[in-house]
């Protein structure tokens, strides 16, 4: 199992897109992931999840994956928060 | 009397009591559920989330852009896991009623998002509350199409594939729907349920006088109101007239051969358990074609193993025959969740394609159909979609070998012999024919998409949906190459695609030499019926005719002169 803390970057924060794309992503992985914030701990693989957490544009969360792809599902994730999910900001 | 004029979705006519349909207020049910009706509210659950993500899937079409992501994003919540483990738990636990768990459970994500300090996340607030509501309008839905009295007609706003096939348990007599067009899902699945069904009907539908008795007139795609004795008695008689006529070509224990007695097996193309029943009462000679798309609608990445054990079990117990089953074919026309925004997606991520990708998705279907070959041997076949390279062939023949040895592990009986054929859709394996034809173990040409990838039309564009042409002597000259590929290297060869189910189509088939047609379920008696009428020799002449066509209407010409000669 490996943890990282990470800040997101998009303006809009994870908001319904961000957040579905976050979820298509690490689905497509076999490794479990999750994400704690304020103490809760959410399944990063529920898109209702994700977006309950209604993280901002720098709020800082603490990602969690466990499995045998564990290393590139984290960099993918990251690299996803990185690229503010890919969406230009509005 | 009043007439409303539609489109004639699926044949036929009917006389009966109409029965209206509305969309219903979510009146909620307070009591608990007993013991005995957990499982019964849990799968009405589940169907309403199919439903519903056919729904989403059908407005996906339409839109591009952030609107078609915020339906996706709709989409996914909708099949979010935990959500649906959390209702599911609830109706089982709670003993509360499919829509009153999703009230609960959804509210409690709404009330999480509304303590949230953003505003932006309370924006968010509104699509969960949509969801919700449609999603109870959906559970609720599914008990309403069950209240239909037998030999109605019905008319609503649309229907769902899966309310037609809960009417067509009802025995209803006919569909009008406003909307639909003629290849919406419901309309197709009206077809081979042989439900006569008009579409597009009644935009200035009076519901007033939807009272009483009314006809639909599948021949004209009218539905008459109010209609006087007299009409009604014309109707009647045209309709047994019709049923008669289905009966004496039912002399269909005759078997399916030429007049000069060469046999040409007809089979039938489904997707619903349902429609096998209609098949078997019609004798086709086997499955040529089950699509298994819609075992996927229910969850975005599959359905349970065990349920695609059951309806594979029931497909091979409740026929006779050989059982072609086509892997997953999702992607193209048939938008799928987790494929990405493409901007061509007929030229994109689909088919066998995605299956090889999707190592879980494609080894769980595969289990599941090896599991039946091992209890029904020599009946099932393995049939691929899309493939456009030979290695394809191979690599799901290796995944096929890893399956069968893993099940054989595991004490499962296994037949060794299951063909894995390919479907012939594009142009390319149809050039090729003859080196595919030395990895795959049969063909299945699927005409509607080697059609649109040889003329390059797009079959939904109205602009240029009038050069979708299945009959276009291009056609046939690809199709004569794939024939004579078959038979050198000594494979199977078969058409399932709509072109085996038209008349000009299937005679130039046979003379092709064709000796296996597949076709939806409502044309086989037509078909075989034409086809007992001619001598193999001269479906031959007309087949030489249409490959030295010009253009179709020397085809047409061609076809005339055959077979009309006046």
């Amino acid at each position: 199992m490996i943890r990282k803390k990470v800040t997101i970057k998009n303006s809009s924060g994870l908001h319904a897109r961000p957040s579905a794309a976050l979820v298509k992503l690490a689905s497509s992985f076999s490794s479990d992931f999750y994400i704690h914030m304020y103490g809760y701990r959410v399944n990063g693989k529920s898109i209702l999840g994700v977006m309950t957490l209604a993280a901002e544009c720098g709020a800082e969360m603490e990602l969690e994956v466990d499995g045998s792809d564990e290393k590139e599902c984290l960099a993918a994730i990251e690299q996803l928060i990185e690229d503010k999910f890919g969406m230009k900001d509005e | 009397m009043n007439k409303y004029e539609g489109l004639t979705a699926s044949e036929g006519s009917a006389v009966g009591p109409i029965h209206i349909i509305q969309s219903h207020s979510p009146e909620l049910e307070q009591a608990k559920i007993s013991q005995e009706q957990v499982q019964q509210e849990i799968s009405r659950y589940t169907r309403a989330v199919q439903d519903y993500e056919l729904e989403l899937l059908a407005l996906l079409k339409k839109l591009k852009g952030t609107a078609s992501e915020i339906i996706q994003s709709q989409a996914l919540i909708l099949q979010d896991e935990q959500i649906k483990a959390e209702i599911i738990s609830r109706i089982r636990q709670e003993q509360e009623s499919a829509a009153r768990s999703v009230q609960s459970i959804y509210g409690k994500y709404i009330e999480r998002l509304r303590d949230s300090a953003s505003n932006m996340f309370k924006q968010r607030i509104i699509d969960l509350i949509t969801i919700r509501d449609r999603l109870v309008e959906w559970v609720l839905g599914e008990s309403i199409t069950k209240q239909v009295p037998t030999g109605s007609i019905v008319v609503a706003k649309e229907l769902s594939p899966t309310d037609v096939v809960t009417l067509a348990e009802s025995k209803v007599k006919g569909l009008v729907l406003e909307k639909g067009g003629l290849t919406a899902h419901a309309a197709i699945v009206a077809q081979s349920l042989g439900i006569p069904c008009l579409v597009q009907v009644g935009r200035f539908m009076d519901y007033n006088t939807l009272e009483g008795v009314g006809i639909l007139d599948g021949a004209e795609g009218v539905l008459i109101t109010q209609p006087d004795d007299a009409t009604i008695q014309h109707y009647e008689q045209i309709i047994e007239v019709a049923r008669t006529e289905r009966q004496r070509i039912k002399p269909s224990k005759a078997p399916s051969q030429t007049k000069d007695g060469t046999r040409v097996s007809i089979q039938a193309n489904i997707e619903f358990i349902q429609e096998l029943d209609h098949a078997t009462k019609l004798r086709a000679e086997g499955i040529g074609l089950v699509r298994t798309e819609a075992l996927l609608y229910g969850g975005i990445t599959h359905k349970s193993e065990k349920e695609q054990d059951l309806y594979y079990g029931r497909l091979l117990e409740d026929s006779t025959g050989p059982v072609v089953i086509r892997l997953f074919d999702v992607g193209g026309d048939k938008l799928h969740v987790l494929t990405p925004d493409e901007s061509n997606p007929f030229l994109g991520w689909r088919g066998i394609r995605m299956l090889l990708d999707e190592h879980d998705m494609l080894h769980s279907q595969l289990r599941s159909i090896l599991k039946c070959a091992g209890k029904f041997p020599s009946r099932i076949r393995i049939l691929a979609p899309m493939v456009t390279n030979i290695e394809e062939v191979k690599r799901l023949k290796i995944e096929v070998a890893k399956v069968q040895e893993e099940l054989a592990n595991a004490g499962h009986p296994i037949d060794r012999e299951v063909p894995v054929g390919i479907m012939v859709e594009v142009p390319a394996v149809a050039i090729m024919a003859d080196s595919f034809a030395k990895e795959a173990d049969f063909f299945s040409i699927g005409t509607n998409d080697l059609t649109q990838y040889t003329l390059a039309v797009d079959r939904t564009n109205d602009q240029v949906g009038g050069l979708f042409q299945h009959d276009h002597p291009a056609i046939w000259l690809l199709i004569r190459e794939v024939v004579s590929a078959a038979k050198s290297n000594g494979i199977e060869v078969s058409v399932c695609g709509e072109l085996a189910s038209d008349l000009l189509g299937a005679s130039a088939l046979i003379g092709l030499g064709f000796r296996e047609l597949s076709m939806k379920p409502s044309s086989i008696l037509k078909v075989k019926g034409w086809i007992r009428e001619f001598d193999l020799e001269t479906f031959e002449a007309f087949a030489k005719d249409t490959c030295g066509a010009n253009d179709r209407k020397e085809v047409y010409e061609a076809f005339r002169k055959r077979f009309y000669p006046s």
